[in-house]
């Protein structure tokens, strides 16, 4: 097949989808294209996470082998490892793999890597779930709060020193953060456990450290948000029919307002999940961050492997949820997305 | 009841319950373990947080006193020697925690296991002599059920095979585990003071003190006083959260190093100071067509460098010269090297220049040197930055002050592994290993023969022949050849030691000492819970 032809069929290929897809209604169509995008993405996690064993400086088998393996040893470690074939082979066996969920066994631990993914995710998913719950329960009513009050110019100073406070909360690092916390309310005062997860207070300093960055991200969304709409021609007609505060509050401003909120929640819990790598170390908190970090300093490929394909599925999945569930709420969305 | 005594009855049940928590915080202790462990089978582990868990859950035959003295454990009394053939007789109470008599013919089992090829037990060659490999050819093991005894034969003699059954790869193993080792990849099989009650993967392991227990090494039963009936393993990578959760009194036992060893420190609580059986050393590359072919080359780059500033900016001071590559402390170090050390391979910059220009390099006006034919001499430095990148840049500067050219190579752990082990692509380097045992035999497969270990291509043939001798007889005779094969190592400037490193254990309401004496590991029998 000459290249012009493999044009004119690409066309006609890709004519026929746009046929196909046309004839659908919205939703279908959205849903479809999603999926595609979804697929796509997930091809280029897993290439990524392929690669990354072959990118990364040292040699598995070596690591695997140990430092005291002979060369015999070491060559045995690399057949096992499928390290002796090409390169699209060892691909084909990745995927096969992931595929049958079976990324592999830990060099140091000797575990499945599904197993420690297992052990660990509900662990990760308490605490980010956690921070959620507290970005969501403190930036919502802070954020709306703020707005209200710092409405039309009102309140310079409040406003100056909530976007102070909320700004250098942002840039805080996590690890920061929670070696700061670990600080003062373990060490110092003595009031909050440093780590011990059977102690049920265990996870209030670690969820607040990974909240803290988003509670304050979330608060200035959510005030802006709220100026905006107190603005609104609708709030105006409201306060002129005389409507309790409260009704316009919970009936016209804040359905507006979650919706910004939720939308943004989806994405903070995806960044919650990247916060927890660091966080769960400062705090011995046993969750995947924790394992991963450990694997990256002792070069322990399947692990880091397994645990970023992980995230990176996870948070693919977070976002399409989001998109969806920004199409449910918002139907002009699904408009926008043709 | 009227309220004034309900209030009495609430306020008497709740100082009940303080003073049943009280004594259950009292007989529990936590403990610091630095990473996961890799398999609880004792054999096969090759991590010092195996060898942790291993002497927490298993019995050896014999075990080492604080002076480094043989002392009983399992094993009661012995006859003979590595030699030829080493017979030991059995304490008969010794149970193992899941009920099944430990009886002569289960140790031999687990003593055949321990060494048969099959097993892949990385480190068993330490306990029979000989370099890293198969080691079933190199012993047989047999049993008398009545006289409640077991005994090794050799087939290769080996002096220090007693010192070689107190290490915790010679854990023997109860029937259960021997009949299928599947059981010991997470779980213990063992004779030893705890039990697991409580395995929670990267996380925490309880071990539970078993009652029956009155076998122990020094006469130890885990009804003594002070004795912990909880010890919970702590599993904390982050050696900062270690420090804080000890500080915040939610760990009794920990190890830290750096900034936060002088944190801990400075709370004064009670510790124990090791030095690691092995050592750091410098070394030069010596494969085929290097610049660290010449001797006159590796003796200048030896004395470049002071091993003093380098303990003090790597280590903050804390660790033991050693002239060779064991510590002071291991069997048959000989003090007498120490002015072969100075002569060879001391510090002394002035002299590394003159040994320069005596072997035709010459300095430039710029500094720097050139061989023969002008072309700069040029030393590839490869480091992972364990010391810290301070220590990284002392070498450079020392090298480039006596007029080398580095090309600096700070790269990860496994990247300097890659070109140690594979490529050879490095001319300097320094190597540090700390086995647990203080036998310089463990240590060899980094001086000798062709092993991926001996990475500086050493190949010397007294020392080669030196030590062979010191592994096949005992005592004296045995030192004083290992004392002739470092000193060939020395004079040959195949290395440069530098020192052993200094470990520390803090405890909270707690004393221990070392497992013996070995800095990885801090000993459960020891451990005694103590007032506040």
């Amino acid at each position: 097949m000459t290249s012009s032809q493999a044009l004119q069929r690409h066309s006609a290929d890709s004519g026929t989808l746009a046929r196909l897809t046309s004839r659908l209604g919205p939703w279908p169509r959205f849903l479809l294209k999603r999926a595609a995008s979804l697929f796509v993405v997930l091809a280029m996690l897993l290439a990524l996470t392929f690669l990354l064993i072959h990118l990364a400086p040292g040699d598995p088998a070596v690591r695997k082998a140990g430092i005291d393996a002979s060369a015999e040893q070491i060559e045995f470690e690399r057949k096992a490892l499928g390290l002796d074939q090409p390169l699209p082979i060892q691909f084909i066996r990745y995927v096969q793999g992931v595929a049958r969920l079976d990324f592999g066994t830990s060099f140091i631990t000797k575990q499945s890597v599904t197993e420690i993914l297992q052990q660990r995710f509900p662990r990760t998913f308490q605490l980010a779930g956690t921070g959620l719950l507290i970005v969501m329960t403190v930036s919502v009513p802070l954020g709306i709060l703020v707005g209200a009050l710092t409405r039309e110019g009102r309140n310079r100073r409040l406003e100056v020193a909530f976007m102070s406070l909320t700004s250098t909360s942002s840039a805080l690092p996590e690890f920061l953060t929670a070696t700061f916390l670990a600080f003062i309310f373990a060490v110092t005062l003595n009031w909050l456990p440093v780590g011990t997860t059977q102690k049920s207070t265990a996870i209030i300093l670690p969820a607040i450290s990974v909240s803290l960055r988003p509670v304050a991200s979330l608060a200035r969304v959510v005030r802006l948000e709220t100026l905006n709409v107190l603005a609104q021609d609708y709030i105006r007609t409201a306060r002129s029919k005389r409507l309790p505060t409260y009704v316009i509050f919970t009936r016209h401003l804040l359905p507006n307002v979650l919706t910004a909120a939720l939308t943004i929640g989806g994405l903070v819990f995806a960044g919650l999940l990247g916060g927890t790598v660091i966080v769960e170390n400062v705090f011995a908190w046993p969750g995947l961050g924790q394992r991963v970090v450990d694997a990256v300093f002792n070069l322990d490929y399947p692990v880091i492997q397994g645990i970023v394909l992980y995230f990176g599925v996870i948070v693919v999945l977070i976002n399409t949820a989001v998109d969806i569930l920004l199409a449910l709420v918002d139907p002009r969305t699904l408009v926008l997305s043709e | 009841m009227n309220r004034r005594m309900y209030v009495f009855l609430m306020l008497a049940l709740f100082l009940l319950a303080g003073a049943v928590a009280a004594q259950e915080a009292s007989t529990t202790i936590y403990a610091h373990l630095t990473q996961d462990f890799d398999i609880l089978d004792p054999h096969v582990t090759n991590t010092t947080l195996g060898y942790q868990l291993a002497i927490t859950f298993y019995d050896r035959l014999v075990a080492m006193d604080d002076d480094g003295n043989i002392i009983p454990s399992l094993a009661t009394s012995w006859e003979g020697s590595g030699a030829d053939a080493l017979t030991l007789t059995l304490n008969p109470d010794a149970v193992c925690a899941d009920g099944t008599p430990l009886n002569a013919e289960a140790v031999a089992n687990s003593l055949s296991r321990m060494g048969a090829n099959d097993t892949g037990a990385p480190f068993v060659y330490r306990t029979l002599g000989g370099a890293a490999g198969a080691t079933e050819e190199r012993y047989s093991v047999s049993h008398d059920n009545d006289a409640g005894s077991v005994t090794i034969t050799m087939h290769e003699p080996f002096g220090a095979l007693l010192v070689g059954l107190a290490m915790p790869w010679a854990s023997i193993i109860c029937p259960a585990g021997i009949d299928n080792p599947d059981l010991l990849i997470e779980g213990p099989q063992g004779s030893g003071p705890y039990a697991l009650a409580e395995s929670v993967r990267g996380d925490r392991y309880v071990a539970q003190a078993r009652p029956e227990y009155t076998w122990g090494a020094r006469g130890t039963t885990t009804a003594d006083e002070g004795f912990p009936q909880t010890l919970v393993y702590q599993v904390v990578d982050n050696e900062t959260t270690a420090a804080n959760l000890f500080l915040a009194g939610e760990l009794n036992i920990v190890t830290v190093s750096g900034a936060d060893f002088d944190r801990v420190a400075a709370a004064e609580t009670f510790a124990v100071n090791g030095y690691s059986f092995g050592a750091q050393w410098l070394q030069v590359n010596k494969d085929e067509g290097l610049i660290g072919t010449d001797p006159a080359i590796r003796q200048a780059i030896f004395k470049a460098v002071s091993r003093a500033e380098y303990l003090d900016v790597g280590f903050g001071g804390r660790g033991l010269f050693t002239n060779t590559f064991v510590s002071p402390l291991a069997l048959c170090y000989d003090e007498g090297l120490d002015a072969v050390y100075d002569e060879a391979a001391g510090f002394d910059p002035d002299a590394a220049r003159q040994i320069l220009a005596d072997a035709g390099y010459a300095t430039g006006a710029d500094g720097k040197l050139a061989d023969a034919d002008g072309n700069p001499v040029v030393l590839r430095l490869v480091d992972y930055g364990r010391a810290g990148a301070e220590a990284a840049e002392l070498l450079i500067l020392s090298l480039e002050d006596v007029g080398f050219t580095v090309e600096p190579h700070i790269v990860e752990f496994g990247g300097y592994l890659e070109r140690l082990l594979r490529t050879g692509e490095w001319d300097v380097s320094i190597l540090g290993v700390n086995p647990p045992v203080p036998l310089p035999s463990a240590m060899v497969g980094y001086f000798s023969g062709g092993g991926a270990i001996n990475t500086a291509s050493t190949a010397n043939a007294t020392f080669d022949a030196e030590f062979a001798q010191a592994n096949v007889t005992a005592g004296d005779e045995s030192c004083m050849h290992w004392s002739n094969a470092m000193r060939a190592l020395l004079e040959d400037l195949e290395f440069k030691p530098l020192f052993s490193e200094e470990r520390t254990y803090f405890g909270q309401g707690v004393e221990f000492t070392l497992f013996n004496n070995y800095t990885g590991t801090w000993d459960p029998i020891t451990t005694r819970i103590v007032g506040e």
